[in-house]
């Protein structure tokens, strides 16, 4: 005996219209049941999407469990049918602090399934905001390798990515665009044409073969291991640009080697008068000796604190002398 | 200010050739009033880009007469007489028909659409050029027309779908309202593409046609419980390559001039 619930096995075992049939039966003859049936706490989220209609039908709602009323509440706004949604709004209490592990349940039992086309739009639609609510809402960042995956799975199916991506990056955490790279490696050409879409990357003429791969990800996990403690999200999303670049470099913090919160760069520690005074002269350095500072800068407090201290303080000219120095013996 | 070959411009000459309250004359201005400086290779160069920004206001105000309704790409719609709608959403043309006729159609039948605000600056855009361009020329130029979002634009129109900084806002340009703290259960309203229709005002499709403040509240009204970051208007601007496509102008005006002659 399998671990699924009736109306899942039914789903799975003899397809959706035989799991409708059966459900509108029950519903019809036997409600006590029907309700039993969907109320099940492992019955699976592709189920009750698929029962909806039936749901509707026989208006089942008020006795209903809440995760059924919250998930469904989702797809009727994503299905626009907004007189649905507000009625079961008005049915749930406000703030529940149940909608988390509807959120995750809704993702977990339906992150593999997928719908038949006419369906699949309306579910994919409840899968997005289930995966925006956990990690903008709830800050559930473990979800983060499985909505990476799904987001590369859907775009080699054409289908729709741009909001899953969009949730994705609600984590304002600059180590998930790390699970983003790993597709750098892929031998699949598909994959790292997203890879590079997604990192702000130039996709290799060569149609990304599997050295170009992996040329492409050494060189991106150098770049994000000097930049990581510089860099702050861009809010930069595919409704806004062609080529969104998920990304800013902070050079000034970057020259100070002073960590920024990826979420608005501002620095996690407060900007010390010395360091006002360091960065109004930085300021008046054009942009290529602002860029060759900074990144000096970081690699000398790395190595040597008590060299970058002295050298940080010296005139700006000498900073730049030095810099190109030591940085073309680099080279 | 503006220079026409290196020569600073006669304004008043210039101001003369448009209609006094049209927008040509309030592009003219903000040009000429600029600290920055504005240099045509020639007259007719900056007469085409007033052209296409008049175009394109006009193109925008057309679409929000068209009753187009506002559909996130899960739920758009499209006259299947001229577009295919593919799994993401989008709306791509058919081979069998004329592109200058599936663009005029989505005016024409707006009630028949249904899709978000970037791909309605597409339809704008693409109106726009098939206004400025002879017919012929357009259908040459964009046999491929996909329509979703700034995804896949032709290659003359792909700046518009680039956010740069400029000197100048002009009517004409593309703006975004961006949405910070946005119900992430809505990402649709996570900010608003809009035409600057000269004057104060923008059209964004979904919410209209309105001064700024009308936008950052019809943004704002879909933030997530506890927000405390208000929507905005980034100062960057989508632009045409209007060098480019004035380029691609004269080459196809100069080939019907040989035709008819």
């Amino acid at each position: 005996m399998n671990n699924l619930s009736y109306l899942d096995n039914l789903r799975l075992n003899q397809g959706a219209d035989r799991l409708k049939n059966e459900f509108a039966d029950l519903a019809a003859k036997r409600r006590a049941v029907a309700l039993r049936h969907i109320n099940n706490d492992k019955l699976q989220f592709p189920t009750l999407y698929i029962l909806m209609p039936e749901i509707t039908a026989f208006d089942l709602y008020d006795q209903m469990i809440q995760r059924n009323n919250i998930a469904i509440r989702i797809c009727a706004n994503k299905s626009r049918d907004f007189a649905l949604a507000f009625r079961l709004e008005r049915m749930l209490p406000r703030g529940s602090e149940n909608n988390r592990s509807v959120y995750k349940w809704m993702f977990d039992t339906g992150l593999y399934w997928e719908a038949e086309p006419g369906m699949r739009e309306g579910f994919d639609a409840a899968i997005d905001a289930a995966v925006a609510l956990l990690i903008a809402v709830h800050k559930d960042t473990s979800i983060l390798p499985a909505v990476c995956d799904l987001v590369f799975r859907r775009y080699r199916s054409e289908l729709l990515i741009h909001d899953l991506a969009w949730g994705f990056f609600q984590s304002y955490d600059p180590v998930s665009l790390l699970l983003i790279a790993k597709y750098l490696l892929s031998d699949d050409a598909k994959n790292i044409e997203l890879a590079c879409r997604l990192l702000h990357l130039t996709m290799p003429e060569t149609g990304g073969s599997a050295n170009c791969g992996q040329r492409l990800y050494e060189q991106y996990l150098a770049w994000f291991n000097e930049n990581n403690p510089y860099l702050c999200f861009t809010e930069e999303h595919f409704q806004q640009t062609s080529e969104p670049n998920p990304l800013r470099l902070d050079h000034e913090a970057k020259y100070l080697a002073k960590h920024i919160a990826p979420k608005d760069g501002q620095p996690l520690e407060p900007v010390t008068p010395d360091e006002t005074t360091c960065l109004i002269r930085f300021r008046k350095a054009s942009p290529q000796d602002q860029e060759l500072l900074s990144s000096y800068s970081a690699k000398l407090h790395r190595r040597n604190k008590g060299l970058w201290q002295e050298w940080i303080g010296s005139g700006i000219s000498d900073q730049v002398e030095t810099a190109m120095a030591e940085m073309q013996e680099v080279l | 200010m503006i220079k026409i070959a290196n020569k600073p411009a006669d304004i008043a000459e210039f101001l003369s050739e448009y209609p006094e309250y049209g927008i040509e004359r309030v592009i003219i201005n903000i040009l000429d009033g600029s600290p920055h400086t504005y240099s045509y290779a020639s007259k007719e160069r900056l007469q085409f880009e007033l052209k296409l920004r008049r175009e394109i206001i006009n193109a925008a105000e057309a679409l929000f007469r068209s009753h187009m309704s506002f559909m996130t790409f899960f739920n758009s719609k499209c006259n299947t007489d001229y577009w295919i709608r593919t799994p993401e959403g989008g709306f791509a043309l058919r081979p069998d028909v004329k592109p200058s006729d599936a663009i005029r159609d989505i005016f024409n039948n707006g009630y028949k659409y249904g899709t978000e605000c970037a791909t309605a600056m597409m339809m704008i855009y693409y109106k726009a050029m098939l206004e400025v361009f002879p017919e012929e020329a357009f259908n040459q130029m964009f046999r491929n027309i996909y329509l979703m979002n700034w995804h896949m634009i032709e290659p003359e129109l792909r700046e518009v779908g680039l956010m740069q900084g400029a000197y100048d806002h002009l009517p004409g340009d593309r703006r975004y309202f961006i949405n910070p703290d946005v119900n992430p259960e809505t990402p649709e309203w996570q900010g608003e593409n809009v035409i600057d229709l000269g004057n104060g005002v923008y059209y964004g499709h979904g919410i209209g046609r309105y001064l700024a403040p009308a936008f950052i509240n019809a943004l704002n009204q879909n933030r997530r419980a506890g927000a405390d970051e208000s929507a905005y208007l980034l100062d960057s601007v989508g632009r045409p390559n209007f060098d480019r496509l004035f380029k691609l102008y004269q080459k196809v005006s100069t080939t019907a001039i040989s035709l008819i002659a």
